[in-house]
């Protein structure tokens, strides 16, 4: 994440305060942007999501309450939910299509995708559509949107030194991934 | 005592991995910092992963499109506003800004078409939507016409110091032909601005007229208490000149006329058999005495 929001920022969001909800938003954007593009399969969807995403902080905001989790933790919980609502919805939209659809939005590179090799961004991404949900999640909360691993376990309601064993499992799982270690 | 069971240590790591995990957790935190050690190619990986991501939310920050770009929507988030109505969408917002700037222009456009009149920009669309002009249109046209006209002859004399006693004829042919058409177009405000505008044209002929011992043609102003009795100025005019010149002619008859004053009304706007009685300087109004008032200025010719 970027500078860290100021204290007084937050409160004021919290309380209510037009200005102070837009910096935090401003604050929040690139990230939940970061988080969300990792999760979807084009930026379009991201930037869609991101749009929900800030619009149901900005309103859940005054209702937030600081002493249970940091506004870090609240924002990506959001975030974590409305990533999850568009695959439902991506689900739904291809069973009306297709019968035979997959449960799951197929985030692995395409064709063109697998001939662009040498891009880290194909690359990187065809390593985390192997790792199980919860590396993914956690690693994608880590590195994209930039949150510790005491904000990443309040998001996913794990333990840091959980989040800090996981996040090694994954990093470890993504080693051992062919697409790079043929690259090696 | 079953519930004394230790507890599972299968999740536990091994203890030679502490030392991995905490790296891990720098790498992953150098990473997210973008600071990625060299060397390591999944670190490098990862790092350029997230440049390409940053590239693509650089994209699609464009102004105005997302709350955080917007002090109105966090202004509005927390107003009376209801939070359900603020847009969930950039490209929805987007085309909701065009569609209503369409619809706006094409409002007020259509309301342009239809009330545009002849000279208006926006006419000709209104003639190919609702046909070309009526006849009462064409009459106000043809009227505004010699009107244009009559003035331009009317300005050129005022800079003249002996006024061509030709143009000013021309001129009150203009007037005339104007007051004719003028009388018979219905009552509207475009033939009421005409009107307006005729009498100022008549009063400024009026006073380039010249008047000299032969032609005593005083211009006498038109005024509707005139109407029952001319001037004797304007008598004698008619008889006179009366019969020197067509236009005489129709000014002596607007002179027999307007010597009957209110009996004739002229150029009335109740489109009447008024131009009997019209002559250049009688204005198409429906005051009956201006005829009768003005006889003797056409006559004076």
């Amino acid at each position: 994440m970027n500078e860290p929001l100021e204290p007084e920022i937050t409160q004021s969001a919290m309380g209510g305060d037009p200005v102070a909800m837009d910096a935090v938003a401003r604050h929040f954007r690139p990230a939940v942007y970061r988080y969300c593009r990792a999760h979807l399969p084009d930026p379009q969807a991201a930037d869609d999501v991101t749009q929900e995403v800030l619009m149901a902080m900005i309103q859940a905001l005054p209702r937030h309450q600081a002493a249970d989790h940091s506004v870090s933790a609240f924002v990506f919980g959001i975030a974590a939910n409305k990533v999850a609502m568009w695959h439902r919805a991506s689900y739904r939209r291809r069973e009306d299509l297709h019968d035979d659809a997959p449960e799951r939005a197929d985030l692995s590179p395409g064709p063109s995708d697998v001939a662009q090799a040498g891009d880290a961004m194909v690359r990187i991404d065809a390593a985390l559509s192997t790792l199980p949900g919860q590396l993914r999640q956690i690693l994608l909360l880590r590195i994209a949107a930039g949150l510790s691993a005491e904000e990443t376990g309040q998001v996913l309601g794990m333990s840091p030194g959980a989040v800090r064993v996981a996040q090694h499992r994954a990093l470890t799982r993504l080693r051992q991934s062919a697409d790079l270690e043929a690259l090696r | 005592m079953s519930n004394l069971n230790p507890p599972s240590l299968g999740d536990l790591p091994d203890p030679i991995e502490f030392e991995q995990i905490a790296a891990s957790d720098t790498l992953i935190e150098q990473i997210a910092h973008r600071y990625p050690p060299p060397g390591d190619p999944l670190a490098a990986d990862l790092a350029r992963w997230l440049d390409r991501l940053d590239v693509e939310l650089h994209a699609s920050q464009l102004p105005g499109t997302c709350p955080g770009d917007s002090r109105l929507e966090a202004t509005q988030s927390r107003s009376s506003a209801t939070p359900s109505r603020v847009r969930a969408g950039a490209p929805a917002r987007r085309r909701l800004v065009v569609a209503t700037v369409a619809a706006s222009v094409l409002a007020l456009a259509g309301t342009g078409v239809a009330a545009a009149a002849p000279g208006s920009f926006l006419y000709p669309a209104h003639q190919v939507i609702f046909g070309g002009p009526s006849a009462d249109e064409r009459l106000l046209a043809d009227a505004t016409k010699s009107l244009d006209q009559a003035q331009k002859i009317i300005t050129t004399a005022r800079g003249q110091s002996v006024p061509s006693a030709g143009e000013l004829a021309k001129a009150r042919e203009l007037l005339k032909g104007a007051s004719s058409l003028l009388a018979e177009a219905p009552a509207s405000a475009p033939r009421t601005a005409l009107l307006v505008r005729w009498q100022q044209l008549s009063d400024s002929l009026a006073a380039l007229t010249p008047t000299s011992p032969g032609q005593p043609t005083k211009h006498p102003q038109p005024r509707p208490q005139t109407s029952t009795s001319p001037s004797p100025g304007a008598s004698s005019d008619a008889g006179g000149g009366n019969h020197t010149s067509e236009g005489g002619d129709q000014a002596d008859t607007g002179g027999v006329d307007g010597n009957s004053g209110s009996s004739s009304s002229g150029p009335s706007t109740d489109g009447t058999d008024g131009r009997d009685g019209n002559n250049s300087s009688t204005p198409p109004t429906s005051s009956s005495g201006d005829g009768a008032s003005t006889s003797g200025d056409g006559a004076g010719n």
